[in-house]
């Protein structure tokens, strides 16, 4: 599903990440650990092809979906706008299941703006349901999630992963899904990278 | 040496300079020896054109003001034109030099097209009895020194080097197209008299004309030269 | 996909039209009420009303949205950038151009412009203002990563806005001599159609580089 070789990163100037190289398979998440400006959010954009590697080859699917600490929602518009906005960009899937995986199926009508910071983050997740890319790359997904709503996200992905998507994540804090099975394959560049298998 | 290897030979070379370092250690070498130039061809080229060219019959000594007017315009324009392939090559190419030519070409023809416009005016008054007009062609050279200074604003607003050059590029690009394709329809819609003048009667002299302002073109373009030489030394970043 | 967008452009629709609206109520109130002096400058007037009022809402085409993450989002969407600047310009057209090129020919009204010019006038902005949206946005593109960019903008603009204001001007100009008016008319036209050719290519890269 994605294949990552020899790929240097570099942020303003300064290098990174030097020579990783990594796969993830369909139905195989990959967690990105390591502490803060290390690169793992250059390395995730690279991913997204936001930024251009200084070297090294990228092998993606054409379209992936790409979650940041923003979340990119417009006030404006009610939850399920929103979501269909996505959803006829993508030409994905239609919304009420993507509304229903987070329970915010009551909230379908209220403006993005009356959410709390919680129902926001929820709501950007979702998005990940309607662009029905098979690869997910999420930059920090679970901030500001509470643990129910972790836990939420973890079913989410584990359906994602088992219906043979894959995703990449990064993160600094320690949360549930990895309690199961962490595979700890690689260590480059003092980026940790946990494999986690369904 | 037959002449295609020779020509080979001056390619390789450009391409030499196109190295940031190469570039700087040539240019640093020549650049007190085009110093000494420009005060030596800047002056003689200044006295001669005011002091030593004749009168004209209608215009008198105003029209003297030509020798520095015709050269500054026509580096205006040129400046552009530097402007836009440094942008093209950099775009193409990713080679620092191509695009700090650009950056060093700005400043250069806006002054350019400032003495151009100011010389205009003064030419204007005694001539048409008013320092403006707004004709498509004064229009054209406002308009061109206004895009000059948006293009150094955006260098001077964006703090990331590679940003800069990149978008600065684009504008440059797209400036080409829009601004210059104005002076253009103007005249479809006003076409004006080709506005010469006939000092000169016979043969001889109107050769020497042409040495003069082809002199004082040149005196112009080494000016900008060393302008823009100095300018992309102290503007150099390391890569 | 279009009109969401321009809803989500939100509380600019309004904004240009009532600027446009005050523009042309001031200048009988500075210029003096002489009717032949109003009509005889109507027409640049009530252009370079248009002109500025396009210029307002210029710096929010995608500043919200690089600000709040979605240009990234749209980035890495199936849809090229080059569709999303033609997509935000159009929003910005239909928020600001269409409506000013239907109200002209009514605020002409307040000027003294005549009944052919305020024809002429609604023509050429129609024609003309998708132009300012285009070229508008382009230059929003470029000022994107500089914090309080409007002046910049505004300076990089204006001497792009240049040709299609003399041009849109100088066919209201002509209808109002009751001259024929068709070939400055065509040059807007072109330079819209100029711009939709080549913009969507130089806007593209501009959003690239400043999201990369």
């Amino acid at each position: 599903m994605l294949q990552v070789s020899n790929l240097s990163v570099a942020r303003g100037g300064k290098l990174l990440l030097h020579d990783v190289s990594f796969s993830v398979q369909p139905g195989q998440a990959l967690v990105l650990r390591g502490a803060n400006g290390v690169g793992k959010t250059s390395l995730l954009r690279c991913i997204a092809g936001l930024q251009t590697p200084t070297s090294g080859i990228i092998l993606a699917p054409e379209t992936v979906a790409y979650a940041a600490h923003a979340d990119g929602l417009k006030g404006q518009l009610s939850v399920l706008e929103n979501l269909k906005f996505w959803a006829d960009i993508y030409g994905g899937p239609r919304p009420d299941v993507a509304l229903n995986s987070y329970s915010l199926g009551n909230l379908a009508y209220q403006p993005a703006a009356n959410l709390s910071a919680g129902q926001q983050r929820r709501l950007g997740l979702a998005r990940m349901l309607v662009t029905g890319c098979r690869l997910w790359v999420l930059d920090e997904p679970t901030v500001s999630l509470d643990v129910q709503n972790v836990a939420l996200f973890r079913k989410v992905l584990k359906a994602h992963l088992q219906g043979g998507g894959a995703a990449v994540l990064a993160t600094h804090i320690d949360f549930e899904l990895l309690a199961e099975s962490l595979d700890l394959t690689n260590y480059i560049a003092s980026v940790d990278m946990i494999f986690f298998h369904v | 040496m037959n002449s295609t290897s020779k020509s080979k030979h001056l390619w390789n070379l450009f391409w030499k300079l196109a190295n940031p370092k190469v570039f700087m250690g040539w240019s640093g070498r020549w650049l007190p020896w085009l110093s000494w130039l420009t005060v030596l061809f800047l002056g003689s080229g200044l006295i001669w054109g005011f002091f030593f060219t004749p009168d004209d019959i209608r215009q008198g000594s105003t029209v003297k003001i030509i020798y520095l007017h015709v050269p500054a315009a026509l580096m205006a324009i040129n400046g552009y034109l530097l402007m836009f392939v440094g942008s093209l090559m950099w775009l193409i190419r990713r080679q620092h030099v191509s695009v700090l030519a650009a950056k060093a070409a700005a400043p250069v023809g806006m002054t350019m097209t400032l003495i151009a416009l100011a010389t205009g005016a003064i030419w204007g008054q005694p001539m048409w009895g008013t320092y403006w007009v707004w004709d498509p062609r004064l229009t054209s050279f406002l308009i061109m020194f206004l895009f000059y200074a948006g293009y150094i604003a955006l260098w001077a607003a964006i703090d990331d080097d590679d940003t800069a050059a990149d978008l600065t590029s684009v504008l440059a690009l797209v400036g080409l197209g829009l601004c210059l394709a104005q002076p253009l329809c103007s005249f479809v819609l006003e076409p004006r008299p080709a506005s010469g003048y006939n000092g000169y009667s016979d043969r001889w002299n109107q050769a020497r004309e042409y040495f003069e302002c082809i002199f004082s073109t040149a005196v112009a373009y080494d000016a900008g030269v060393w302008t823009a030489f100095s300018n992309s030394s102290t503007n150099w970043y390391a890569h | 996909m279009i009109s969401v967008l321009a809803v989500r452009s939100g509380g600019g629709f309004g904004l240009a039209l009532v600027f446009f609206l005050i523009v042309v109520v001031l200048i009988p109130l500075g210029l003096g009420p002489d009717q032949s002096t109003l009509a005889l400058v109507a027409p640049g007037l009530l252009w370079l009303g248009a002109l500025l009022a396009c210029l307002l809402s210029l710096d929010r085409i995608f500043g919200l949205d690089y600000e709040d993450g979605s240009l990234d989002l749209l980035a890495t969407s199936p849809l090229p950038l080059e569709a999303v600047y033609i997509a935000k310009a159009a929003a910005h057209w239909l928020t600001t151009g269409l409506p000013l090129a239907l109200a002209a020919p009514l605020l002409g009204v307040l000027l003294n412009l005549s009944f052919d010019a305020g024809k002429a006038m609604c023509f050429s902005l129609l024609l003309g203002t998708p132009a300012l949206s285009l070229i508008g946005a382009f230059g929003a593109t470029l000022t994107l990563g500089v914090k309080r960019g409007g002046l910049l903008l505004s300076l990089l603009v204006l001497p792009l806005y240049v040709p299609t204001l003399i041009f849109g001007a100088r066919a209201v100009r002509s209808a109002s001599l009751g001259q024929a008016f068709d070939v400055p008319l065509i040059i807007v036209l072109a330079i819209s159609l100029g711009t939709v050719a080549i913009l969507p290519f130089a806007s593209g890269a501009a959003l690239r580089i400043n999201l990369r």
